[in-house]
C-alpha cells in the first residue's frame, strides 16, 4: 500500500486542453481498491486513475504480468475491472461517477505484489497450448485443474446477490445505416438525410467525431462542423456509446446501445435500406520484448490521454513512430510538458530493440544501441482494419502489402458501402468527400432515386511493414500469448491461421483480435515464409463486441394473457405463477387443502387457458383420425373422447378431449401450452397435404373463458344454475357434452370429463361472462363447500389419478408406448401422423416407460428430476412428477424408466440431489387414486 | 413428400423425416406466415443471394407439401 500512495498522490492532470471531454466543474470522488480517486464529468475510470498517477491497472491472463493502459478505448486488453458487481468492465471506455467501487481483478492477493506473477520465472514451461498438454491427463485432476485456473483467470467475481438490470429491444427501419461516426461517416449521414433518407447515425464511443477528437485545432473546427450538420438534420437519429455488433442478411443489423437511463443495455435490430460501412481504423500495438510494460502506450492512446482527459501520461518519453501520427503525439506530449528524450522514425531507419523495466518501462534500447532512461514509450506502426462488416456481408478484403493493412476486396452488394479510413488515407477534406458521396449512394439506394454517382477515389498511404522488432514480445495481450509461442505453434505444424488461432488461443480473448490479428498473421506468415497475403487473415466474425446474455434474451416482446376471472384470482389472494404466457393461480393459500375440498365436496378451477379449436366441416373426422393416435371415426354428437397426438417421428406432442358437438361441427381442447402449436400443425396438414378436405379450424381460446367444476357436489353445484341441460347420471354420462344455458348465460359448453378424477364438469362460458358465472358458482354453491382451486392443487390431483403431461411427463423423445398410452393406439388404422414409427416402436419393446412410482418411505417425495439408478450406477430413468398426496398419506410418482424396469412390483433405486439411494416400487397404475375411475363416473 | 406409410421402411420414412436438400441455389420451399395470415405457400428463393423468384399457393390440385 505504501507504493500505492507514492504513485497516486503524483497528478498528471494537466491545465485545459482545447478538445478535453472533461467538465472540470464537475468533480466527485471514487474508490479504486479501496483508495479514494479524484475524477471529472466526462472521466472514463482509466482517465480518472491515470490523472491520479495510477499506471498499472490489471494482471496478464497466464504470468500474471502488471498491465497498464495501451489503447485508451474500450478494446484496451488491460484495463478490464470490476466495477461493483459487474465483471470485466471496460475501463477505459465506461465512464466514472460519483460513488463507484472500482477493483482490479485477477490480481490476488494484490495488485503490486502478484503470487501469480511468479508464473513468469516458469514461463517458457507455459508455452503455446499448455492448456492442451499440461491439463488433459490426468482426467480425475480436471475439477483441481479448474480451481486454479479460475483463479488465475481475469474473470473478475460474479456476486449471485446482485441487482439485475433491465434490458430492452429495439426494432428500427432506417433507411440508412451508417456504422461509425468518425468525419466519413458524419459525413456520409448528412448526405444521406440531405437526399431525404433516414439515417441511424451510430457511434461505439461517447461522443461522434472519430479521430478528429484528439486531433488538432484544424481537426477540431472541422469536427464542430460536422457535429452542427448532423445536430441540423433531424432525420439523423444518432446512437452513441453503441456498437454495430453485426450484418445479416439483407442488412439486418444489430447495435448494442449502452448507457441508457434505466436500461442496462439495449439490442437494437435494424432493418436497414442500405448500409455505410464506416469504422475507420485500429492502431496497432508493435511486437518487442518489454511491449506489455505498463509506459507502452500506443500513439492514438498517448493523445487521447492528453487531449480528450488532459491527463500527462508520462514525465519523460520515446516515440517510435512509421507514420506522421506518431510525430503529431510528439507534438502532443511536448506540448503537455512531457520531455521527449527520443522521436524515432522507421522511415528513416530507426529500429526499436526492446524496453525494460521492473513493472514498469524504465529504459528502452534502439536499433543505434543507445539505451534512453523513460518512463512512457509510444509506438505508432500502422494500422488494422476492422473488416467485421465487410465480411459479413460477403466481401473478401485484400491485403495492400504496400499500405501494410487489409482494404475492402471490392465485392460488396448494392446496398452495402464503405467510407473512411478502412478505404484510404488522405487529408480531412477527402476523407469527408469520400464520405459524403458515400452518403449520398446509400441515400439514393435506400429510396430508388437520383442517378448512379461517382465516388471519389481514396487510396491507402504507403506505409512501412511493421510487425515485430529482432525481439519478441507479446502479440496477444489479453491471452498472453508471445510472438515467440506463435512461432513454436507454427514448428509443431499449426501453420495454417485458423489453427495457429485455436491452438494458441491468440486473437481469442476479450479484445477479440482487434489489436492482435494483424500481428499474428505477420508472426506466422515469418515462421513459415510466406507473405502475409499468402498466409491470409481470421475471418472477423460477430460479434464485434461482447453483448450480454441480458442483451441478447432482452425483455420478451409477449403479450401476457390473463383469464376474464383474473380480478377475481387478485381480489382472493392467489399466488400467480407464469404459465407459458398466461398468469394463473397457482393456489390461494393452501393447496393440500384445495385438494381436500374438491375430494370432499366441490371446487371450482380457471383452466380458461385450455386451447380450444372449434372444427367445422364435413371433413372433421377424417382430420381427428388422422391427427390422434386413436380412432375417431364413430363419435356421436353429444360424446366426447380423449385423444393423443403424437408428431411424425412419434413422438407425444399434445393430449386433450373433443367432442362432438353437432353436425359437421366438433370441438378440441389441447393443452394450455400446446395450444398455438396444435393450430399450427393442424392447418400444415391441411393447407399441404390434404388440401381437398372440408376444414375450418378457429381458434376458441379467448372467446371462452373456461371453468372446471370437480368434486362429488359438482353436479349438484351446476343443476342450480342450469335448467335446460339434464344433468343427471343417465342423461348425461361421463364423457359427454352438452350446450345450454349457466346462469342465464346461453350458448355454454358444458363437458362430463376429469383430469382431477373426480365428478366434475368442465364449462366454456361465453369470455365476457365468465367471471359472472365463476361468482355465481361460487355463491350458489356456498352452502356445499365450493371453494377455488389453483394449478397446484390440480396437479397433485392429476397425479393422484395419474394423468400425465405432455411435457412433463413426456420429453421430446417420448414415444406414445414409451408414454405407457399403449392401448390408446390402434396401429390398425390405415393411417395417422407418427404411424411408422410408432408400429416400429411397438416391435422393439425397448426404450423408456412411463410408470407409476412409490417411494418405501411414505413421507419422502424425491425432487422432480431425481435420477433412477441401477446397481451399478447406471442411470435406468427419472423421476418426472412428484408430490405429496394428503388424500393417499403418501408420497406418490409418476416416472420414465427403463422398460425392463417397467414391470409392476419392481423395485427400483432413487438417487436425490444429496446422493442418496432410496427404494421405490412401481406400481400396476399410473392412477394411485381410483384406477378404476368410480368417482369419474358416479 | 411424405411417403405413403403402408409398407414404408424405416430408411425411406426417415428420410422424409430429418433428410431435407439444401442446395446452394435454386430452391423451392414451403412458407408459413404465422404472424399473419396463417397461409401456407411455395417460394422459389436462391439459398445464396435470397433472391424470391416466385410464389405460389397450395393449389386444390396439390397433394402433398414439397420440401417443408
Amino acid at each position: 500500500m505504501a507504493r500505492a500512495r507514492r504513485t497516486g498522490t503524483a497528478s498528471m492532470r494537466l491545465g485545459p486542453q482545447p478538445g478535453e471531454v472533461i467538465d472540470r466543474n464537475l468533480a466527485y470522488s471514487f474508490t479504486f481498491n479501496g483508495a479514494e480517486c479524484r475524477g471529472f464529468e466526462g472521466d472514463t475510470i482509466v482517465s480518472a486513475l491515470a490523472a491520479g498517477g495510477e499506471r498499472v491497472f490489471s494482471r496478464s491472463f497466464k504470468y500474471h504480468r502488471p498491465r497498464g493502459l495501451l489503447t485508451a478505448t474500450f478494446h484496451d486488453p488491460g484495463c478490464l475491472l470490476q466495477v461493483g458487481d459487474e465483471p470485466n468492465v471496460r475501463a477505459a471506455h465506461r465512464k466514472a461517477t460519483s460513488g463507484m467501487v472500482v477493483r482490479t481483478q485477477n490480481a490476488w492477493p494484490s495488485l503490486r505484489f502478484d503470487m501469480g506473477a511468479a508464473n513468469q520465472l516458469v514461463g517458457r514451461f507455459i508455452g503455446a497450448g499448455f492448456y492442451y498438454k499440461t491439463f488433459m491427463k490426468p482426467q480425475r485432476l480436471w475439477p483441481t485443474y479448474e480451481k486454479v485456473l479460475q483463479r488465475f483467470a481475469s474473470g473478475g467475481r460474479i456476486a449471485p446477490g446482485c441487482v439485475h438490470g433491465e434490458y430492452d429491444k429495439r426494432y428500427a427501419h432506417p433507411d440508412v445505416l451508417v456504422a461509425g461516426g468518425g468525419p466519413a461517416g458524419m459525413a456520409a449521414a448528412v448526405a444521406a438525410a440531405d437526399v431525404g433518407a433516414d439515417v441511424m447515425l451510430v457511434e461505439e464511443e461517447h461522443e461522434l467525431g472519430g479521430h478528429l477528437r484528439f486531433g488538432g485545432v484544424a481537426d477540431l473546427r472541422v469536427l464542430a462542423e460536422l457535429r452542427a450538420a448532423v445536430r441540423a438534420r433531424p432525420s439523423i437519429e444518432v446512437l452513441v456509446d453503441s456498437a454495430v455488433t453485426g450484418r445479416y442478411e439483407e442488412n439486418w443489423i444489430a447495435v448494442l446501445q449502452r448507457g441508457l437511463p434505466h436500461v442496462t443495455e439495449r439490442l437494437v435490430k435494424a432493418r436497414a435500406k442500405a448500409l455505410v460501412v464506416a469504422p475507420g481504423l485500429i492502431e496497432r500495438p508493435y511486437v518487442f520484448a518489454g511491449n506489455d510494460l505498463p509506459g507502452v502506450v500506443l500513439s492514438t492512446a498517448a493523445r487521447r490521454l492528453v487531449n480528450l482527459y488532459a491527463v500527462k501520461p508520462g514525465q519523460r518519453a520515446v516515440v517510435f513512430t512509421g507514420n506522421d501520427d506518431g510525430l503529431e503525439a510528439a507534438e502532443d506530449l511536448g506540448r503537455a510538458g512531457v520531455e521527449l528524450a527520443r522521436v524515432v522514425d522507421a522511415r528513416s531507419g530507426g529500429e526499436l530493440i526492446r524496453a525494460r523495466g521492473k513493472g514498469r518501462v524504465e529504459s528502452v534500447e534502439l536499433g543505434d544501441g543507445s539505451k534512453i532512461g523513460c518512463d512512457l514509450l509510444v509506438t505508432a506502426v500502422g494500422w488494422t482494419a476492422p473488416t467485421l462488416l465487410l465480411n459479413m456481408a460477403g466481401d473478401t478484403p485484400r491485403y495492400d502489402e504496400r499500405a501494410a493493412r487489409f482494404v475492402p476486396g471490392g465485392g460488396l452488394p448494392d446496398d452495402v458501402l464503405v467510407t473512411g479510413g478502412i478505404v484510404g488515407d488522405g487529408p480531412i477534406e477527402a476523407l469527408v468527400a469520400h464520405g459524403h458521396a458515400a452518403g449520398s449512394a446509400a441515400g439514393n439506394r435506400a429510396l430508388q432515386t437520383g442517378e448512379p454517382l461517382e465516388i471519389p477515389l481514396l487510396e491507402p498511404a504507403p506505409h512501412p511493414a511493421l510487425f515485430r522488432a529482432r525481439t519478441h514480445g507479446i502479440v496477444d495481450y489479453s491471452e498472453d500469448v508471445s510472438s515467440k509461442d506463435l512461432i513454436a505453434a507454427a514448428r509443431e505444424g499449426y501453420d495454417s491461421v485458423e489453427l495457429l488461432k485455436r491452438y494458441t488461443t491468440a486473437t481469442m480473448g476479450p479484445s477479440q483480435g482487434k489489436l492482435e490479428t494483424i500481428n499474428t498473421v505477420a508472426v506466422l506468415a515469418e515462421a513459415t515464409g510466406r507473405t502475409i497475403a499468402e498466409t491470409g487473415t481470421t475471418v472477423w466474425r460477430p460479434p464485434y463486441v461482447p453483448i450480454t446474455l441480458g442483451a441478447l434474451a432482452g425483455r420478451i416482446l409477449e403479450p401476457v394473457r390473463y383469464s376474464p376471472i383474473q380480478p377475481w384470482h387478485e381480489a382472493h389472494g392467489a399466488k400467480p405463477i407464469v404459465a407459458g404466457q398466461w398468469i394463473r393461480p397457482e393456489h390461494y393459500g393452501d393447496p393440500a387443502a384445495e385438494v381436500w375440498n374438491v375430494r370432499q365436496n366441490v371446487g371450482l378451477i380457471d383452466v380458461t387457458p385450455l386451447g380450444k379449436l372449434d372444427l367445422r366441416g364435413p371433413d372433421v373426422p377424417k382430420l381427428l383420425n388422422f391427427l390422434y393416435v386413436n380412432k375417431w371415426s364413430k363419435l356421436d354428437v353429444g360424446s366426447v373422447r380423449y385423444g393423443l397426438m403424437c408428431s411424425e417421428d412419434g413422438v407425444v406432442m399434445d393430449d386433450g378431449v373433443t367432442g362432438h358437438l353437432g353436425p359437421d361441427h366438433y370441438f378440441m381442447s389441447t393443452t394450455s401450452s400446446g395450444a398455438s402449436a396444435v393450430q399450427e400443425w393442424i392447418e400444415t396438414w391441411l393447407q399441404t397435404t390434404f388440401t381437398s378436405w372440408r376444414v375450418h379450424v378457429t381458434s376458441m381460446v379467448s372467446a371462452y373463458a373456461s371453468i372446471n367444476v370437480a368434486g362429488p357436489r359438482s353436479r349438484e353445484l351446476l343443476a342450480r344454475l342450469v335448467d335446460d341441460v339434464d344433468l343427471a347420471p343417465e342423461a348425461f354420462a361421463y364423457m359427454q357434452v352438452r350446450t345450454g344455458t349457466i346462469a342465464g348465460v346461453p350458448g355454454c359448453h358444458m363437458w362430463r370429463i376429469g383430469f382431477t378424477g373426480e365428478l366434475s364438469f368442465e364449462v366454456h362460458v361465453p369470455a365476457g361472462y365468465g367471471l359472472f358465472v365463476w361468482e355465481r358458482l361460487l355463491s350458489e354453491g356456498r352452502d356445499l363447500g365450493v371453494g377455488p382451486f389453483g394449478l397446484e392443487a390440480q396437479r397433485i390431483m392429476r397425479l393422484e389419478k395419474g394423468h400425465l403431461i405432455v411435457g412433463q411427463d413426456t420429453d421430446g423423445v417420448t414415444q406414445a408406448f414409451s408414454a405407457g398410452l399403449d392401448l390408446l393406439v390402434k396401429l390398425d388404422k390405415e393411417d395417422f401422423a407418427g404411424k411408422p414409427e410408432l408400429a416400429w416402436e411397438h416391435a422393439r419393446e425397448d426404450g423408456m416407460r412411463l410408470v407409476g412410482l412409490q417411494p418405501a418411505d411414505a413421507n419422502l417425495v424425491p425432487p422432480e428430476a431425481s435420477q433412477i439408478v441401477s446397481g451399478d450406477n447406471m442411470i435406468e430413468g427419472r423421476i418426472t412428477s412428484a408430490r405429496f398426496s394428503r388424500t393417499l398419506g403418501r408420497s406418490i410418482c409418476l416416472a420414465l424408466v427403463s422398460a425392463r424396469l417397467a414391470e409392476a412390483g419392481t423395485s427400483v433405486a432413487v438417487k436425490l440431489p444429496d446422493g442418496r439411494r432410496v427404494p421405490a416400487t412401481v406400481t400396476e397404475h399410473h392412477a394411485h387414486l381410483d384406477p378404476e375411475g368410480s368417482r369419474l363416473r358416479g | 413428400m411424405r411417403p405413403p406409410v403402408a409398407g414404408v421402411e424405416p430408411a425411406e420414412w426417415r428420410r422424409y423425416l430429418y433428410e431435407k436438400r439444401n442446395p446452394a441455389g435454386w430452391t423451392t420451399e414451403t412458407w408459413y406466415h404465422a404472424s399473419g395470415c396463417r397461409k401456407f405457400f411455395h417460394a422459389e428463393r436462391h439459398t445464396v443471394t435470397n433472391e424470391v423468384r416466385s410464389t405460389r399457393r397450395f393449389g386444390s390440385d396439390h397433394v402433398a407439401g414439397e420440401e417443408t
